[in-house]
């Protein structure tokens, strides 16, 4: 093989197997970036913040008309196909902050035409603002097109696909995230050992200015777009947050500034919710709740928000 | 701009090529030698512009020293202490002011705050090059040719941020060759093989152990031995690859304007002593430190003594420690060479020799401890390293390996809650299987391609290495060379 021969096929081959790689992932859209995918047909394999960033982009946007954002207090809340007054997607996103979760929920509401904005609060959503992974960054629309996180993603799809027992994002298609909270795991005796180890603090629970930025211009955003705000204090169960009561007064105290009168902003924690808070049953540990307790809020919500189309 | 960018691979180097040998099959010579120092000046200030002036200024001033040493020999000592003074004056104001001032405050109890200067890319390496080049000036054995001759080499891209550290004698006949103006296939594939291979080292082998090493090296006094061991071995394979991938890119892309650079890492990992390992790391530095700090010391101490030349060698280690970087970590792993050389020397007086496998890994373990200086950020953060690596959080794993590793001890939770870690560690740890394979079985790049020959073979290698750098390039993680740092 001559000099000039080697360079020519090495760098066609090489542009070659770069174009097939890209153009087969193109081809794949497996995370509703062009042109039109139906509800339904995009869900996580794996790197949940990183797909419902993506999806955050396009498929969601075109697909659906409310977004639920928060922390895994709400990324656990299963199937928001529940809510009838509007196709509602679970963007909330395990572990995050609000300012990790900020990117898609900012996407969402500047592409499409959301009618509602639903946020979970609690306290962990605005403790702090740092971003604990890389992946959210505009490099990872560019990784789309090819990459380790494209690699794993097919290889989660094909193991996923051969054994759907042990996949954990099977009813992703709405958003929701873990299928670890079927059902109660936590009991009376549980609660009240963690109310009698757990000393009693009177200071709020912490904020960070840089989150309730993050957070205001999530609420810019969709006051700009003509989005309705639905906001809503997760609800715990009674005893722990009687417990905690102090801290979260100074905490609501805070967050409440952010709202207006157009919005609303449920407190699930008092007393006219205690029928949710007083049942054990809804939760499945000291923050999240069980399949049954989602359906609940979500019931709430959907009563909210109907309210909310008829006065409009 | 980074080697390892789709920028510089798929823009900036084929522009640069191309215009280059344009211009030159046309016989513009000297727009095509003005092309490649204007592309190599871009490629310098596409960091930061602001150190662009800096670069420029050095070698104007290194070039009217050069040429008024010519002209006016009777001068010629007075100017090469003026050019050395103000090339060790810039090094030493802009990498170690701040350190030195430091320890003096601390020592003598003044109160002085110095404000850290962001270190300029390259100044060590353009500095050395410069201030070899008066030397061999000065002692007659090279000439300064035309100002942008000069500016070329000094500047020339593939070699100007990381080294290699070359000679004018090196170098310039290269540059005036008018056959090397020609475009030539047989060193552009050459340079094809070397270059995808050394991507592929840097971005697919050592940027994996980057993250092994990153993680050990940020939670130190918190590891078990085995967890300990980990975190060093993966630092020095990520410094072996990182360095040695570079190497070879600079190699291959020097390659593409028909420049031979010298080879400047010539597989370390397998020395016997570490005699032969400062013969094979970084050679063109062993040789700088050998020529222009050793041999003046010894000349300076006349007559000759074993004892005076192991001091010497002592010395010129320490001093090769601080190049690396202004802080005590650095020195320490001069040190740690300066006493292995030392003891080298006194040993092979013995005349005992060991057996060539021991003599393998007792250098490499020197070494890798050598490198945990050199990696930690403060000195009591390599001394926590290496007491954890003698066992006083346990032997086995704890907190840090099972963050790393925990696909494999739950396999649910790896998925659900630790995102990007996992699967990578999977193909980090075969990688590092392989890694040692390479390191220590097989040939090394100069030895792959010193006899090119194009090959079907060899195109499906290099297509294989690109492609794969690429799926890695486009992931997450985008690291620079350890060596800009220096």
């Amino acid at each position: 093989m001559t000099s000039k021969r080697f360079v020519l096929l090495s760098l066609t081959l090489t542009a070659l197997v770069v174009f097939m790689g890209v153009g087969f992932n193109i081809y794949m859209n497996e995370f509703g970036l062009y042109g039109e995918v139906k509800a339904g047909e995009r869900r996580v394999w794996t790197y949940n913040r990183a797909t419902k960033y993506l999806l955050s982009l396009n498929y969601i946007p075109k697909n659906f008309d409310a977004i639920l954002i928060g922390s895994s207090s709400s990324a656990t809340m299963h199937d928001t196909q529940q809510i009838k007054s509007a196709r509602t997607y679970n963007l909330s996103m395990n572990g995050a902050n609000i300012c990790e979760v900020a990117p898609a929920a900012i996407n969402a509401l500047e592409k499409g035409k959301m009618r509602f904005l639903i946020i979970c609060l609690n306290p962990y959503l605005t403790k702090n603002s740092m971003m604990k992974t890389s992946e959210l960054s505009p490099q990872l629309l560019k990784s789309t097109y090819g990459s380790l996180f494209s690699i794993r993603f097919y290889a989660y799809k094909l193991l996923y696909t051969v054994f759907p027992d042990i996949d954990l994002y099977r009813d992703s298609w709405w958003g929701y995230m873990s299928t670890k909270r079927e059902s109660t795991k936590i009991t009376k005796r549980d609660i009240d050992t963690f109310v009698g180890s757990t000393p009693r603090l009177t200071t709020p629970f912490p904020i960070d200015p840089s989150a309730i930025n993050c957070l205001e211009n999530i609420l810019k955003t969709a006051r700009r777009k003509g989005t309705t705000i639905l906001a809503y204090y997760h609800p715990e169960s009674k005893k722990i947050f009687d417990m905690k009561k102090n801290m979260y007064l100074g905490y609501q105290k805070e967050i409440q500034k952010l709202f207006t009168s157009e919005d609303t902003l449920l407190d699930l924690n008092s007393s006219k919710y205690y029928y949710l808070t007083e049942d054990i049953s809804l939760f499945h540990d000291t923050v999240h709740l069980t399949r049954k307790g989602g359906n609940a809020v979500l019931k709430v919500l959907d009563e909210v928000m109907q309210d909310n189309r008829r006065e409009r | 701009m980074l080697f390892n960018s789709f920028e510089y691979i798929l823009l900036f180097l084929p522009i640069c090529v191309c215009v280059y040998f344009l211009l030159t099959s046309r016989g513009y010579l000297k727009p095509a030698s003005l092309w490649l120092l204007g592309c190599s000046l871009f490629f310098y200030s596409y960091w930061n512009i602001s150190y662009l002036p800096l670069i420029v200024g050095s070698i104007i001033i290194n070039y009217l020293i050069a040429t008024h040493m010519v002209k006016k020999p009777k001068y010629k000592r007075p100017f090469l202490m003026l050019g050395l003074l103000f090339n060790i004056g810039l090094l030493g104001y802009f990498k170690y002011a701040g350190f030195f001032l430091a320890n003096a405050s601390a020592v003598i109890g003044f109160d002085y705050t110095f404000e850290r200067l962001a270190l300029p890319l390259a100044i060590s390496f353009f500095s050395l090059q410069q201030i070899a080049f008066l030397v061999d000036n000065y002692e007659g054995s090279v000439k300064p040719g035309s100002f942008v001759d000069y500016a070329t080499f000094v500047a020339f891209f593939p070699q100007l941020i990381a080294g290699p550290i070359v000679h004018h004698r090196e170098i310039m006949p290269q540059f005036e060759s008018t056959d090397n103006k020609r475009l030539n296939f047989d060193n552009i594939a050459k340079g094809i093989a070397y270059f995808s291979v050394g991507l592929f080292k840097k971005t697919v082998i050592a940027d994996t152990f980057a993250r092994l090493a990153d993680s050990g090296f940020s939670a130190p006094n918190q590891l078990s031995t085995v967890e300990s061991l980990i975190a060093i071995l993966s630092y020095t394979f990520q410094l072996y690859y990182d360095f040695g991938g570079y190497m070879d890119m600079a190699i291959g892309a020097a390659l593409f304007f028909n420049i031979s650079l010298p080879i400047n890492f010539n597989s370390p990992f397998k020395s016997g002593d570490i005699i032969d390992f400062w013969r094979r790391w970084h050679i063109t530095l062993s040789n700088f430190i050998t020529t222009y700090l050793y041999t003046p010391i010894v000349r300076a101490w006349a007559p000759f003594t074993v004892t005076k030349s192991l001091a010497a060698i002592g010395i010129t280690l320490l001093i090769a420690g601080l190049w690396h970087g202004a802080a005590w970590t650095f020195i320490i792993f001069g040190g740690i060479h300066g006493a292995a050389l030392i003891l080298n020397h006194l040993w092979r007086r013995t005349g005992l020799k060991l057996p060539h496998v021991l003599g393998v890994v007792l250098t490499f373990t020197v070494t890798a401890i050598s490198l945990c200086f050199f990696r930690a950020s403060s000195m009591a953060d390599a001394t926590l390293m290496l007491r954890d690596l003698m066992g006083i959080n346990g032997l086995l794993p704890s907190t840090w390996l099972n963050g790393q590793f925990s696909l494999f001890l739950n396999i649910k939770e790896s998925i659900l809650f630790n995102g990007m870690g996992s699967f990578d560690m999977i193909v980090g740890t075969l990688l590092t299987t392989c890694a040692a394979i390479w390191t220590f079985a097989l040939p090394n790049t100069h030895q792959k391609f010193s006899s090119f020959k194009p090959s079907l073979r060899i195109v499906l290698m290099c297509t294989l290495c690109l492609c794969i750098s690429f799926l890695y390039m486009n992931s997450f993680v985008e690291k620079e060379f350890l060596y800009f740092d220096f």
